[in-house]
């Protein structure tokens, strides 16, 4: 058995833990009833998404201090993750949002915050797509550090600047113990996903490069 | 890249049939419709019981309906996006084995000396 398989059997496993536990076993909530259902993916793919945004930015600090190419698709990788999390993310609260408020969107600070570090990951990606040469991928770097400065906006917004929707005091740990514990497996889920796409996309790229390289020295011979 | 389609298929099927299971069990309780029947004849005194009765099961199943219409919307959006990605990466690794390929063959034709 690979490495890839094991960690996709692993994400398979933690998924359907995860999924039984807070389809079959959790109480519905008093209030939103089961439309609750989707905050237990949504917040775990939030959690990710930020974690997704500093891995980005400690591997292209890295790669910035080092050179080391595999740090540069580790980077690339996460950015990727962080990017597909984030639109995740927005999309399902659009849907518990409908659902709960009666509203697909406003512009209270969380979300508006949330929408920026989704645009400013999408133009990393399209920076990073054409970053050839070593001083392109430099630059990508930085722009990956400087994009994780999203990570505290969006995560303090509602406590700086108010909010509708999202709770502006309490934590996950005010929240009911069977709540904690649903939200505490869909994270290692959401968490097994992302470690296994990071790793399939950092091959993917890794590959790329090594392709790239042969095709040039195939033309210098 | 097999294996990634496997456990996303696999997981996809137990998040739709759990999600199909958890709409089965979930009824409107009787208190819930005393409560909103009470409610609506509050604002409309001339309705009878029944009547009243009859409606508020009606809008609170519309309203169950609704809530798991979204719920199983935002699952479908997740899932959806998850295999868009995992479909963008199958077709960037099959692009390089194609190139891989092509740059085999390139070798296997090119003279003995003029390789390496």
């Amino acid at each position: 058995m690979t490495k890839m398989q094991a960690g996709a059997i692993v994400s398979t496993l933690a998924v359907f833990a995860a999924l039984t536990v807070v389809f079959m076993f959790l109480p519905l909530e008093a209030e939103m009833l089961e439309s609750q259902k989707i905050f237990y993916f949504h917040v775990s793919f939030a959690f990710t998404m930020f974690l997704a945004c500093i891995v980005t930015a400690v591997a292209g600090g890295y790669y910035l201090a080092r050179g080391c190419e595999l740090a540069d698709a580790v980077a690339g990788a996460s950015a990727e993750a962080a990017f597909l999390f984030a639109s995740i993310v927005l999309l399902t609260g659009m849907f518990w949002a409908r659902s709960s408020w009666n509203v697909w969107w406003n512009w209270e600070p969380r979300l508006t915050s949330m929408l920026a570090l989704w645009a400013i990951y999408a133009g990393y990606l399209l920076f990073r797509a054409n970053a050839r040469g070593e001083a392109r991928r430099r630059l990508a770097s930085v722009y990956g550090i400087a994009a994780c400065v999203m990570v505290p906006i969006v995560y303090y917004s509602i406590k700086l600047w108010g909010g509708l929707m999202h709770p502006r005091e309490g934590t996950i740990f005010d929240m009911e113990v069977s709540m904690q514990v649903g939200l505490l497996i869909s994270f290692a889920a959401v968490l097994c996903v992302y470690a296994a796409l990071m790793a399939l996309r950092a091959r993917i790229e890794t590959a790329e490069r090594r392709l790239e390289s042969l095709w040039q020295n195939e033309g210098r011979g | 890249m097999r294996a990634a389609w496997i456990a996303f298929a696999v997981s996809f099927a137990v998040c739709t049939t759990l999600a199909f299971m958890t709409a089965a069990p979930v009824g409107v309780s009787a208190e819930d419709v005393r409560a909103e029947a009470e409610a609506t004849q509050t604002i409309n005194p001339d309705l009878p019981a029944d009547a009243a009765i009859q409606k508020a099961a009606d809008y609170l199943e519309k309203k169950q309906r609704s809530r798991l219409t979204y719920l199983f919307s935002a699952y479908l959006v997740l899932w959806g996006l998850l295999g868009l990605y995992l479909y963008t990466l199958a077709r960037k690794q099959a692009r390089i084995e194609a190139e891989l390929k092509r740059l085999s063959a390139l070798w296997e034709d090119a003279p003995e000396d003029s390789v390496g």
